[in-house]
């Protein structure tokens, strides 16, 4: 499938599997990236999860929409947006505080305005 | 007009002849359809299309394994359900095969708690309120380890008989009435106890009654699987992605799919590419993409010429969409 998002720790730590290659390893969530617009500006709608073994440089970017694996990657932009507190472009800082879990998802639903009804795989 | 002799087997010389204007009666129609053949079936079988994707496992973008962890996808459009400390690794396998096949899904299992090889149906919608026939061709030599059962979001159905355990392949079958409030099909093989069976040649249907496998031409079942996973690269330079540079603005391209995604994809980069001039995880992904396309871009460090390409089989990007 891709490098993807298995499971989800609440301190930010992310358990991630590559299926190309077999192998997997926990990465946090601060360390995921989002992609890119055409004037260099943060695209919310991509996030970036590279594969945490050493030496393997693979990596997968993720539609908010859910791509390979819509509970999952939904999640995982759940769990970014709520670490990115009132400036998503804020870097995390210990003590500050989180966004809800339902405010994330609200979020996440109003980047991926194009998703059809029914299509979002976790609840508020 | 009139009616002698009606088909009752295929290459009969039986003739029936209706002259213009005719009328058939409700009779004479349920004899003609009642005789109707298909190649290799049974009086009465009409020849319908298969709801599943790959249900002959022939199709191998993602090579040919083994896969052993939970998730994975296998052959295309299959995928491994692991039960808690149970272990399986799945493989295509050509040695043995039901008749007229070149692939079976090969499985070496050890069984802790139930497990299953399932496919998701993307069109569960269209099927709300329809009786559908699941079976699946399967061999093994274990009794009671292997059957199948088709679930959806309300419930799950009810499993169909075992195989007997026999070398021989069986067809395993169940049925199973769609809610009409569903919002997902599942079809499962179920893996009960520990086994090595090998399974071929699946087919689901609307109906009460399990159907042939009825083969898709490869052209088709390869658009089909394609719509859900397809593989850029993998070959040494193909693509190459190479421009010249007058500074450090970004360059983009256009790559267009195969064949149109059931929505927005994952794109991944595996593998570790040749590049020059750019940055080492070229070609990057994150730039746009929907349904029908992606736009990988090379970032310069300076004026000159970029390029990355693939050195080896692995370096690839694979784009994958799941319902």
């Amino acid at each position: 499938m891709a490098v993807r998002p298995i499971s989800f720790s609440p301190d930010g730590t992310i358990s991630i599997w590559h299926d190309e290659r077999n192998h997997g390893g926990d990465v946090h969530i601060d360390l995921t990236r989002f992609g890119a617009l055409p004037d260099g500006s943060e695209n919310l709608r991509w996030l970036r999860v590279d594969c945490p073994v050493v030496g393997c440089e693979s990596y997968s970017y993720h539609p908010i929409t859910g791509g390979c694996d819509r509970r999952n990657v939904q999640e995982l932009f759940v769990a970014k947006l709520r670490r990115s507190p009132s400036d998503h472009r804020l870097p995390y800082l210990p003590g500050a505080a989180e966004r809800s879990r339902k405010d994330a998802i609200q979020a996440a639903r109003a980047l991926s305005d194009s998703l059809a009804p029914g299509n979002w795989a976790i609840d508020d | 007009m009139a009616v002698t002799n009606a088909w009752t087997t295929p290459n009969s010389t039986a003739t029936m002849d209706l002259a213009t204007g005719a009328t058939v009666t409700e009779s004479i129609w349920d004899n003609l359809v009642s005789n109707v053949y298909y190649i290799g079936g049974a009086a009465g079988d009409l020849s319908k299309s298969n709801i599943l994707v790959n249900g002959g496992f022939e199709m191998r973008q993602r090579g040919n394994g083994p896969w052993t962890a939970n998730n994975n996808y296998t052959v295309d459009r299959w995928r491994i359900a692991l039960g808690g400390g149970s272990t399986i690794s799945v493989a295509p396998n050509t040695s043995t095969v039901d008749t007229q096949s070149q692939y079976s899904l090969g499985m070496t299992y050890t069984h802790s708690s139930g497990s299953s090889i399932l496919q998701v149906v993307e069109d569960y919608w269209q099927w709300r309120g329809k009786t559908l026939a699941f079976s699946v061709r399967a061999q093994t030599t274990q009794p009671s380890a292997v059957r199948v059962r088709i679930d959806d979001s309300a419930a799950n159905g009810t499993a169909g008989s075992y195989h007997t355990g026999t070398t021989s392949f069986e067809t395993l079958s169940a049925t199973k009435t769609i809610s009409t409030a569903a919002t997902s099909i599942t079809v499962r093989v179920l893996l009960d106890t520990t086994c090595t069976p090998r399974i071929d040649n699946a087919m689901l249907i609307p109906g009460d009654a399990p159907h042939q496998y009825v083969p898709l031409h490869p052209a088709d079942e390869l658009t089909r699987c394609q719509r859900y996973f397809e593989l850029h690269g993998g070959v040494t330079n193909l693509p190459r992605f190479e421009a010249y540079a007058t500074g450090t603005e970004l360059h983009s391209w256009p790559m267009v799919f195969a064949t149109e995604k059931g929505g927005i994809p994952t794109l991944t980069r595996n593998g570790t590419w040749n590049y020059s001039g750019t940055s080492s995880d070229a070609p990057n992904l994150g730039y746009q993409g929907n349904s029908m396309l992606y736009s990988p871009y090379l970032v310069p460090t300076g004026a000159g010429v970029i390029m990355c390409a693939p050195n080896s089989t692995d370096d690839t990007i694979t784009i994958e969409w799941n319902p």
